[in-house]
């Protein structure tokens, strides 16, 4: 019960009791009680007047990492017999040190600081205005606030290093990249072979095939390397990451998704990514290191999500990528997206599709009973065809069971095979 | 420090309206609230904080009622001012939580002792004075009195309550 409201009805009571027998040693009794009352309403808080500043160890930083959050406060108003001060803990913030609520007293212009240390699970996190609330010195009246102390921390995905990742759009840009762009000219990789012309080097010229027509030379051409349009699409919808109450692979498609942005983004690619879920959440193309902070960031603050509009991969928009682009799709995948994959793939993007697998996913949770394998054997079955399906539309795929090493399963599927095993004609 | 200030408190208010109800000739009172005192210790001990409200208003009521039935004002007003102490170091005791560090606590102690026990002394001596002296009161000064302030009560629980 509020305190003061509980002091005045015993109060009352008393001042009936002593109006009903009419004794003046009861009224008497009433003397501690209001004096308290009105102690507590002289020593009333007045307005608060503080400043208060947050400020982080670091603003970005790795899953897990320990973070110190230093909250100082200054009063700038009069003394303020009690101040709580709260600090609402996110949520995914797990507090490691400290605390985040203090109580404190505070004199005309005195400030105070305290440090708490937390780490938490990718995120970005806005931190909420602080609750104070300032007391007199009797706790009988309140008054509370709150004060805006604003702060941001950015909980990157992580990103495991991937040593190569090997794609083939139809169609790449003028600068000089990694991605071979089917134009015959300088390079590393044997294109074809041409008429000599002024300027060639000599040690391009193809003497065998120039000794065969006497009145020309030929010479070597290689195939040019260059930058490429590559989309990232991240599959954020809760019907193909959710499983059961708080099982979600959607953490793997984002490790999986940072990954890939990483090394094709090192490679020199323009890249683009764009969150599919509850909304879209598109970040638009860019190159180097400022984007690639920009799509940490965009995975750092991705959620899944369900959507009406959103539910199946129909609504892509595809015109956010460049024609003949590469797009990479990074999904568990459900049944319905093999139109929309194939549809990607008729309009001329070169798609690739890095599939978490569900199966073994919800495997590694499930108990061992001959129905779960039963069922795991249909489902296996089916996301087998689902994935033949799409390599036979001309999609690549990596089937990725996250219980292994992401790179191994990239390396296996993406990984671009060395020049001297391409030169003898073997794969990877 | 506040918790031996407050379990001294419970002990000496419970103690001394035990006293006066055995002075007045009523020991079954005082040995309920003998028991009663010692509920209270356990409550506190347990962290009920709920239950220092309840000694409060049993302290108020008994009091009343000891003075009524001619048991030493004295004894009863100690008990009134002992259960007030007891109460609101109940809620001091519960705040403190919030302060992490021994010099926080420190910080806020000792301050909030000194003004209780100087609000509790003043009513203590006022209260006493009024009970030794017995001014005496026509029944309608006595009836203006009560109505005036009933109405300063109300007036300033309503503007509490607003927030000051």
């Amino acid at each position: 019960m509020n305190r003061p409201l509980f002091l005045a009805l015993n109060l009352y009571l008393l001042l009936l009791a002593g109006l009903a027998t009419v004794s003046g040693d009861v009224l008497a009794l009433l003397a501690p009680l209001a004096l308290y009352l009105l102690a507590g309403f002289w020593r009333a808080p007045a307005e608060i007047k503080l400043h208060v500043r947050r400020s982080l160890s670091a603003e970005r930083v790795s899953p897990h990492q320990n973070v110190d959050v230093t909250i100082e406060i200054t009063n700038r108003g009069a003394s303020i017999e009690e101040l709580t001060v709260l600090d609402d803990l996110l949520l995914g913030l797990t507090l490691l040190e400290g605390e985040t609520r203090h109580l404190i007293r505070l004199a005309p212009n005195g400030s105070a600081s305290w440090t708490y240390t937390v780490s938490g699970l990718r995120g970005d996190y806005q931190f909420s205005p602080l609750r104070v609330s300032a007391r007199d010195s009797l706790g009988l009246l309140q008054r509370t606030e709150t004060l805006p102390a604003p702060a941001r921390l950015i909980v990157l995905p992580f990103v495991p290093r991937l040593k190569q990742v090997s794609i083939r759009p139809r169609r790449t840009r003028v600068y000089a990249g990694e991605i071979p762009a089917r134009v015959g000219g300088s390079g590393v990789d044997f294109f074809g072979v041409r008429e000599y012309q002024t300027g060639d080097s000599p040690r391009r010229i193809n003497w065998h095939i120039s000794a065969r027509h006497p009145n020309n030379l030929y010479a070597n051409e290689f195939e040019q390397e260059r930058v490429a349009d590559v989309g990232i699409l991240l599959d954020g919808r809760d019907r193909s990451n959710r499983f059961g109450v708080d099982k979600s692979l959607f953490e793997h498609s984002v490790i999986a998704c940072a990954a890939i942005s990483d090394a094709l983004i090192t490679q020199g690619n323009r890249l683009a990514l764009l969150v599919y879920g509850q909304y879209l959440q598109w970040t638009i193309p860019g190159y180097g290191k400022v984007q690639r902070e920009r799509i940490l960031q965009a995975l750092a603050a991705a959620r899944p999500g369900g959507s009406e509009v959103f539910a199946s991969l129909a609504h892509l928009p595809t015109r956010l990528f460049p024609v003949h682009s590469q797009i990479v799709v990074v999904s568990p995948l459900v049944p319905g997206d093999y139109g929309a994959l194939v549809g990607l793939r008729s309009r001329g993007y070169q798609v690739t599709v890095v599939s978490p697998d569900p199966v073994s996913f919800e495997l590694s949770y499930l108990p061992a009973t001959s129905e779960v394998e039963t069922a795991a054997r249909i489902v296996r079955l089916e996301r087998g065809l689902l994935l033949r399906r799409l390599q036979g539309a001309g999609i690549q795929t990596v089937d990725w069971d996250v219980e292994q090493p992401f790179d191994a399963a990239v390396r296996a599927a993406l990984g671009r095979t060395p020049q001297w095993l391409r030169s003898i004609g073997r794969p990877a | 420090m506040t918790r031996v200030v407050l379990f001294v408190s419970i002990v000496t208010g419970m103690g001394a309206l035990a006293l006066g109800y055995l002075e007045s000739g009523q020991p079954a009172v005082a040995r309920g609230l003998l028991i009663f005192a010692a509920l209270w210790l356990i409550a506190q001990f347990r962290n009920w904080r709920w239950f220092a409200s309840i000694g409060f208003s049993v302290a108020v009521i008994l009091s009343a009622y000891g003075v009524w039935t001619s048991a030493p004002s004295g004894w009863m007003l100690a008990g009134i001012v002992g259960a007030l102490f007891a109460w609101d170091l109940s809620d001091f005791e519960q705040r403190l939580e919030n302060a992490p560090t021994l010099s926080e606590r420190e910080s806020l102690e000792r301050p909030h002792l000194i003004r209780i026990s100087g609000v509790a002394a003043l009513g203590f001596v006022l209260s006493l004075a009024s009970m030794l002296f017995r001014p005496q009161f026509s029944f309608e000064w006595v009836a203006f009195l009560a109505l005036l302030a009933a109405i300063g009560l109300t007036q300033l629980v309503a503007r509490m309550r607003r927030g000051g």
